[in-house]
């Protein structure tokens, strides 16, 4: 099977990202789409393939040697053409089925898409650094705010973006702050770039994953949170909501609610000592829900 | 006419007087003196496909250690840079005031690992080091241009030098022998040995003949930085003391082991008084030791952490400081007369201090010439760059006279290390560890990017000339 030259693009930047040794990943493809999971199954993308697969594919990014493949019994085998030689590369395939996952993409279609925020890399990345494990997205007053924290130093970066910049904010209601691996993030916005994007609209739909979207480029797919006990804590930056004003706005209610499988996970955030800190509970999900 | 140590020492406390803290950083109090990175507390992270947040840790084998054999970092510098070591740990039971190695494993450990603090003592498996060193020992004295550091060190035969990341001869040692059976294993294959420490157990009558029969040669450098019981009790609490340390030194070598002295850190008004400096001396004699060594004390260690360990010590931490290592051009010429000291005393000494290379009595700064010159070193050096270039009797000496030197010698450890000693040569890194640091070298050409250079015994030394200069205005 040879397959386009979009989606081969699509494929090289997966494999530059796991090579990368940041984001390991495996590709799936059947029919129209084509799903990127990574290997720790915190991000999962999907595009609308350029041309249609008939017959299920899958196989590890960094295993990706050429356009020309084919499904063997338990592998994938890439036509490597070079210079002098040709040759047939079998690789070992992911045990995750194209349906599982399709399923997983399924599951957590958001019903509404809410709370949106367009991100740009100069966006993210303009105040913060690559190289600290967790960015905190959330929204205060009515403001969205990008979060990053040096636990070595004791820095605290919080950010925002500028007025008619890119990261039109459009939300319901303020959620509290949420972790992200910051290699989750920056492999959502290499793929888009690389694609040729400008901008990835993140929706925190959830607290326990955001979806995410760019309608030209023809993908989507999700990014989960991540929990920690400094997850929020802002200390005197709390406060300070873009320079102290929270536009008028009244103070929202700031309770938390994780649903999950097999759980349900809620909480308040108790800011009573000027510092945020989530305290929450599990209780088994009730099967009317 | 140079005035003497004792004479400088008297000049230099004109110039550089006690300074007087009168505030405690309370800070450190409640956080401990180790420097720690940390990492997030209870991490989670959301698994896709389980629908839930999982913790994630990431934890360390607190039980035992598998990295025990490594080309140091600082192998550039250094002629002897193959580092084994079996035990590892947290804190270092000896507690040295002035050591930033427990600042420095608990910021990596803490930064890595979730259950870094959980650790106590670990060490390597004797029989997982065995295996180890059986495969590495198939290579020993063949010629391996591709294989890694660690391969190529061994073909060599550079000695396997215990004690520089952790010390491996504490008390819990002496029971659990980890390190007695890696002596042993050695001795079998008869590859040569050295051992920093500061213990006594290596006076044992069971790790004296590990090291006494071991054909490959052994040698030991002992750390004893005063013979003042009081200051050692203050500088390294949890470590043995003096007396056992110069019993053990007498026992080794009575059966023939090199042992030398090792005082690092040398630190002027610290440990340095003079009838103590003659006590030492006295004792050194009674154990058969002809031989030291020395350095100032180590710029990595301007830590808050330790300074305030000085300061609990009631030592003052920024005197010592500017003179040792900030200063170290005037760190550097005390150091040298010290050694002058010694050397009419009838001892040989050497150092890693660069400013003093052209006085080292042996080629290796670790004064272990006659024991391991002949058996193999890292020729592909800095140090022993130096060496070679005063060894040139006047005459110029090119990068290229250098690498075939090295070559001869068993050539670079790696080509990345080639690389970083090149850079030396050619004054491009900013330390003290380059050829303007040492006195009566100069450049006299360039050729295919690399510097020449001619060693001139007679020059005037810079070191001199700022301390003349100084001295103007007193």
């Amino acid at each position: 099977m040879k397959i386009s030259s979009i989606d081969e693009k699509r494929f090289s930047i997966a494999a530059s990202l796991h090579a990368g040794g940041r984001f390991s990943n495996a590709v799936y493809c059947k029919g129209k789409d084509v799903f990127v999971c990574n290997t720790d199954h915190t991000v999962l993308i999907h595009f609308v393939a350029e041309r249609p697969f008939d017959e299920e594919v899958r196989f590890f990014a960094n295993d990706y040697a050429s356009d020309e493949l084919e499904m063997v019994e338990g592998g994938v085998v890439f036509l490597s053409r070079g210079k002098t030689s040709d040759a047939k590369i079998l690789n070992r395939i992911p045990d995750t089925t194209f349906s599982e996952i399709a399923e997983l993409y399924k599951k957590y279609q958001p019903k509404r898409l809410t709370n949106r925020v367009t991100l740009s890399r100069a966006l993210v990345f303009e105040h913060l650094q690559e190289d600290l494990s967790h960015i905190e997205f959330g929204s205060q007053g009515g403001s969205f705010f990008i979060v990053q924290r040096d636990l070595y130093s004791g820095r605290l970066i919080k950010a925002w973006p500028k007025e008619g910049r890119l990261g039109l904010f459009r939300t319901e209601g303020d959620w509290e702050f949420r972790g992200y691996r910051t290699s989750d993030v920056k492999a959502l916005l290499d793929f888009m770039e690389s694609l040729g994007g400008e901008s990835l609209d993140m929706y925190f739909v959830d607290p326990f994953y955001s979806w995410v979207k760019n309608d030209k480029l023809k993908m989507d797919g999700m990014v989960t949170t991540c929990l920690y006990d400094e997850l929020g804590e802002l200390g005197i930056l709390g406060e300070d909501q873009k320079g102290g004003t929270n536009h008028g706005r009244e103070e929202p209610k700031k309770r938390w609610r994780v649903k999950a499988l097999d759980s349900t996970v809620e909480g308040e955030l108790n800011n009573d000592d000027g510092k945020q800190r989530i305290i929450g509970k599990r209780r088994p999900l009730l099967s009317s829900e | 006419m140079k005035e003497n140590y004792w004479e400088l020492r008297e000049l230099v406390k004109l110039l550089i007087p006690r300074s007087i803290r009168i505030y405690r950083q309370s800070d450190y109090e409640r956080k401990g003196l180790v420097e720690e990175k940390g990492r997030k507390r209870n991490y989670q992270e959301g698994d896709l496909f389980t629908g839930v947040h999982a913790r994630h840790e990431r934890l360390l084998n607190t039980e035992e250690m598998t990295s025990f054999l490594e080309v140091s970092l600082r192998a550039q510098g250094c002629p002897l840079p193959l580092n084994i070591d079996t035990w590892d740990g947290f804190i270092c039971p000896y507690a040295c005031v002035y050591c930033f190695a427990n600042s420095f494993r608990a910021s990596l450990y803490t930064s890595f690992f979730d259950n870094s603090r959980l650790m106590g003592l670990r060490h390597c498996n004797p029989d997982f080091f065995k295996r180890e060193l059986d495969k590495l020992l198939i290579g020993r004295g063949k010629d391996l241009p591709n294989g890694n550091p660690v391969s190529r060190a061994v073909s060599m035969e550079i000695p396997m030098r215990f004690g520089i990341r952790f010390e491996d001869f504490i008390a819990r040692e002496g029971k659990d022998k980890v390190s007695l059976e890696l002596l042993q294993y050695l001795k079998g294959a008869a590859y040569p040995v050295m051992i920093n420490t500061k213990s006594d157990l290596i006076g044992r009558e069971d790790y004296v003949r590990a090291l006494a029969d071991n054909a490959g040669g052994a040698a030991i450098h002992m750390t004893m930085i005063t013979s003042d019981e009081g200051l050692r009790r203050r500088l390294e609490s949890g470590a043995p003391t003096f007396e056992r340390r110069i019993k053990a030194c007498r026992e080794l070598t009575q059966a023939g082991v090199k042992v030398v002295a090792r005082i690092e850190p040398f630190m002027t008004f610290v440990n340095d008084e003079r009838g103590r400096v003659d006590e030492y001396i006295e004792q050194l004699r009674w154990a058969g030791i002809t031989s030291l060594t020395f350095d100032t004390y180590s710029y990595s260690a301007q830590n808050p952490g330790i300074e305030e360990g000085f300061f609990r010590a009631g030592i003052d931490f920024r005197r010592m400081f500017l003179l040792m290592s900030d200063c170290q051009w005037l760190g550097s010429l005390l150091l040298g007369r010290f050694m002058d000291y010694f050397r009419s005393e009838g001892f040989r000494c050497s150092t890693f201090d660069f400013g003093n290379v052209p006085s080292n009595d042996d080629d290796l700064c670790c004064s272990v010439d006659a024991e391991f010159q002949k058996s193999g070193y890292n020729r592909g050096n800095i140090l022993s760059a130096a060496r070679l270039v005063m060894k040139g009797d006047g005459h110029s000496v090119k990068w290229g006279d250098f690498e075939s030197w090295v070559e001869e010698g068993g050539g670079f450890l790696s080509n990345a290390l080639r690389e970083e000693v090149l850079r030396l040569w050619n004054l491009e890194e900013r330390n003290a560890y380059q050829f303007d640091w040492i006195p009566g070298f100069k450049i006299v050409g360039v050729q295919e990017g690399a510097l020449i250079w001619r060693y001139e015994v007679q020059t005037e030394d810079f070191r001199e000339q700022m301390l003349d200069f100084i001295r103007r205005d007193l």
